[in-house]
């Protein structure tokens, strides 16, 4: 398994490294000058100072000395200095980091614990009122847009009747208050699990019903054991590995932050960042969250290799 | 999504500065004693980029860095006129080479330490070392500026303090009328705390390799001179500051001052209408939803700032853009009240000429209005030369179609909308348009030099400022690659007027208003550019904040006397 593990990480180092260069060169390649955002369309500028500024920022260098010292920096995390927010990127994302994290997270598990349960249901109620339920919700929560069902939460609860705040992460006067964050959670978290609460009992009912026919199963209750124990210990174990592959590229969704949902929600994190240095050309921040973004893609994708085989027997390393 | 980006993009391009004219009185609260205490929260859509001004130009910024540093001079708030605020008088020789700023008695830094010429000067040479500002030619005219940067010498020898640092005299090499007041921030825009900053950048070096770019109190400002102490800042979030017991006009009566960030504009105005935000620009389209709500109040003023249709000199395509006839019939043609209607709901002034409305020096009483006036385009058109085509499109003199290509930058509702509506407008006089949408950097490259395929652009200039000097967009000297007077406008007599607005002898304010008026009437005849209209600035407010009176020049310049009613 360590072997395994090892490989794949050897393995993912090539990518990288394409990733960066490819992150580095379409940045650079892009048809628009920092430099000329920084000065606007202020006048009074000369092009000395123009000249002059674009080789503070080290942008006047030809473009494969440019990329080697980029490089030698990322090694070491260092993704140099924000153009516009002159501190260093690992430190800016720092900042938001923990902001998107704890919405995502809160997220993720909201959308396993409502939509699992809903999905098992689903399946052992199949053609009765439960399972017609779930599958007309399911259906209605996945076509409904994502911004569109933050906005109605931020119109209609927010601001007509007030009963959940309009954003952001807590009430002025209550920065460390548990109870005032969790509720301004609720409806970015909510938001931010549609998807998963809609998609989630789809998924596990099919692959349920599939298992569920299989002879195993009927092997397992010929055998004695009781129904809930065929469920969870047997017939989950075998669904539950498409809902496994779903969530390979959980990690990135954890750290890129969700830009629409952030958006209309106020909240302070990753995803509200990114998107500003993209129209605000900062590239160091551009590249540290593609490079880190899909740097946590490849590691998931590891993980979630390792976690087929903790979930399926069927699954083995060859080492 | 798409409206959403063009909103923060416009907010993120928009290089603002503070404005002119007031329309709105204080409300005097009759016979009511104000009542201490209370939290004032006013939104913002960003970060600050720093809160050391030597880094930043941008207006969000600057909505932090306002609360807690100075500069020696301000607008007065109502007339618009260049007064004291740390400084008590200023000078400026008759010769125009020595300016003198006098610092009043008794400046304390919220800390306790005394404020002097010290604090001035450290931020003017922290200026000139800084690698990453964007400032330094407001220095351009100092003496010793430019060998202190270059690290010949280890002070900035144009600037000398006297009588233990009360008297500023600052020396130049060539009058530059606007010096007065551009230096008043010493080159920043507001001075530093020199005793804190030294131990991270001392200026008396010529090492030019040590730089004030790179330290915490970037991000932390540790004394105050203006209304507020910096307390703490929550990135992506907000930024608290408690009142300065030592501020020169007195502690404010409010406690606390939290700057909010919010993502766009349509969540201030949730935020407006549930009473979370105290106080906050909106935009024009929310006006009438937000007037209607009797907790706030809301405020309109004029702006420092105009959006233009400028025409290509350049353009090889065009010759009759040369004809003053011609670009007299466009202003006829284009209905530029509709586009105040339609765009900003009314909330616009038409402009005819360079000054911006707010502008102490605007006048329009004796401008040719260029009513809208399609009749009077096509008779102009005719009388310069152009043959109407059976496709009821002009032909000029040499038989070409009267076909032009504008452009502006895309996303920006704004300016999409105004180009759609100028297309189908001069369809109307015979001349069509060719509308082309790029990026804002496409755009800005293309009009930077030489572009000669496109025949005009859209585009909008906002902090133009309250000092009429516009050299640089209206003197022939300035028509170059990179320059400003993109539109290559050049006549010899409004260059010499501009030459005494820009360089004296006279900086008289009022002389120097007058001046330019004279240039806005040559302006208003040629019709370089058609100006379309300023965007009034609008600010909403709880209805509860006592003697919140937010004029053009500033919305906080009384933020001491501000209280909140029960």
């Amino acid at each position: 398994m360590g072997r395994f593990v090892l490989r794949r990480l050897v393995q993912a180092v090539p990518t990288l490294f394409g990733i960066l260069l490819l992150t580095f060169l379409l940045t650079r390649l892009s048809p628009s000058d920092p430099v000329a955002l920084m000065f606007g369309d202020r006048f009074n500028v000369t092009e000395e100072q123009r000249q002059e500024l674009r080789h503070n920022l080290g942008l006047d260098e030809p473009l494969p000395i440019q990329f080697i010292t980029y490089l030698g920096k990322v090694v070491v995390l260092d993704f140099g200095n924000s153009f516009i927010y002159h501190r260093p990127v690992m430190q800016v994302i720092a900042e938001r980091l923990p902001n998107s994290l704890q919405l995502s997270i809160a997220a993720l598990l909201v959308g396993l614990a409502i939509g699992v349960p809903l999905g098992i249901l689903a399946a052992l109620t199949r053609g009765r009122l439960p399972d017609h339920v779930i599958r007309l919700t399911s259906v209605v929560g996945h076509a409904i847009p994502t911004f569109w069902f933050g906005l109605l939460f931020v119109l209609v609860l927010g601001v007509q009747l007030r009963w959940f705040p309009v954003g952001s992460m807590n009430a002025i006067g209550k920065e460390n208050d548990i109870l005032d964050r969790l509720w301004h959670m609720v409806g970015p978290v909510l938001t931010l699990s549609l998807g998963a609460i809609s998609n989630y009992p789809r998924f596990l009912r099919t692959q349920m019903l599939e298992e569920l026919s299989q002879d195993y199963v009927r092997t397992a209750h010929s055998k004695g054991l009781r129904g809930r124990a065929v469920v969870t210990g047997h017939v989950l174990r075998n669904a539950i590995i498409p809902l496994v592959t779903s969530l390979g590229g959980i990690l990135t969704l954890l750290i890129g932050g969700a830009v629409i949902t952030e958006q209309i929600f106020n909240w302070p994190g990753l995803g509200r960042l990114f998107f500003e240095a993209l129209v605000n050309k900062d590239f160091p921040i551009v590249q540290a969250n593609v490079v880190v973004g899909s740097a946590l893609l490849l590691l998931s994708y590891i993980l979630r290799d390792v976690v087929y085989v903790l979930v399926d027997p069927r699954i083995k390393v060859k080492a | 999504m798409r409206r959403l980006v063009a909103s923060i993009t416009a907010a993120l391009l928009v290089v603002t500065a503070c404005t002119a004219t007031p329309t709105t009185t204080p409300q005097t609260s009759a016979g009511e004693k104000p009542v201490a205490g209370g939290t004032l929260v006013r939104a913002v859509t960003g970060d600050p980029k720093s809160f050391n001004p030597i880094l930043v130009t941008d207006t969000t910024s600057y909505r932090y860095i306002e609360a807690v540093y100075q500069d020696l001079l301000r607008r007065d708030a109502k007339t618009n006129e260049l007064t004291g605020r740390l400084a008590e008088k200023f000078e400026l020789s008759k010769d125009g080479l020595t300016l003198t700023y006098t610092l009043r008695d008794g400046l304390k830094w919220s800390d306790g330490t005394p404020f002097t010429g010290e604090d001035y000067k450290y931020t003017a040479e922290a200026t000139m070392r800084s690698k990453r500002t964007t400032r330094q030619n407001v220095f351009q005219n100092v003496l010793g500026a430019q060998d202190y940067k270059e690290g010949k010498t280890d002070e900035i020898t144009g600037i000398q303090l006297k009588d233990g640092g009360k008297t500023i005299v600052i020396t130049f090499s060539k009058t530059l009328c606007t010096a007065v007041e551009d230096l008043s921030g010493a080159g920043a825009g507001y001075m530093l705390p020199s005793k804190q900053f030294k131990q991270y950048f001392d200026p008396r070096t010529t090492d030019t390799s040590k730089t004030i770019d790179d330290n915490p109190l970037n991000m932390a400002p540790p004394a105050s001179m203006g209304p507020w102490v910096f307390k703490d800042f929550k990135p992506g979030d907000r930024a608290t500051y408690s009142k300065n017991p030592n501020y020169y006009l007195g502690a404010p009566l409010i406690d606390e001052l939290i700057i909010k960030v919010y993502s766009d504009a349509a969540a201030i105005k949730a935020a407006l209408l549930v009473g979370e935000v105290s106080f906050a620009a909106v935009e024009p389209k929310d006006w009438d939803e937000l007037a209607k709500v009797d907790t706030l109040k809301g405020f309109e003023f004029a702006d420092f700032g105009w959006n233009y249709l400028a025409w290509n000199a350049d353009s090889t395509k065009a010759p009759w853009l040369a004809s003053k006839l011609v670009r007299q019939a466009l202003t006829y043609g284009l209905n530029r009240q509709a586009i105040i209607d339609k765009i900003v709901f009314g909330h616009g002034k038409l402009v005819y000429a360079a000054q911006p409305p707010a502008n102490a020096a605007y006048k329009d009483d004796d401008l040719n209005k260029y009513p809208f006036d399609p009749q009077k385009a096509k008779q102009l058109l005719e009388q310069a030369g152009a043959k109407m085509g059976s496709d009821g499109i002009y032909r000029w003199t040499d038989g070409t179609p009267m076909k032009m290509r504008i452009e502006t930058n895309q996303p920006n509702t704004v300016r999409e909308t105004i180009l759609q509506l100028t297309q189908e407008q001069y369809k109307q006089i015979g001349v069509s348009i060719d509308a082309q949408l790029m990026s804002f950097n496409t755009l800005l490259e293309r009009i930077r030099c030489c572009g000669k395929d496109f025949e005009g652009w859209i585009s909008g200039f906002t902090g133009l400022g309250p000092d009429p000097d516009q050299e640089s967009l209206w003197h022939s000297r300035h028509i170059a690659a990179n320059e400003f007077n993109r539109w290559r406008y050049s006549n010899p007599q409004v260059d010499q007027t501009l030459d005494q607005i820009h360089s004296g002898p006279d900086c008289n304010e009022a002389t120097r208003n007058k001046l330019a008026h004279d240039v806005d009437k040559q302006l208003n005849e040629d019709a370089p550019v058609i100006w379309l209209y300023s965007g009034n600035n609008l600010i909403f407010g709880q209805k509860n904040i006592q003697n919140f009176a937010p004029t053009s020049v500033s919305t906080i310049y009384n933020i001491e006397q501000w209280w909140i009613k029960k």
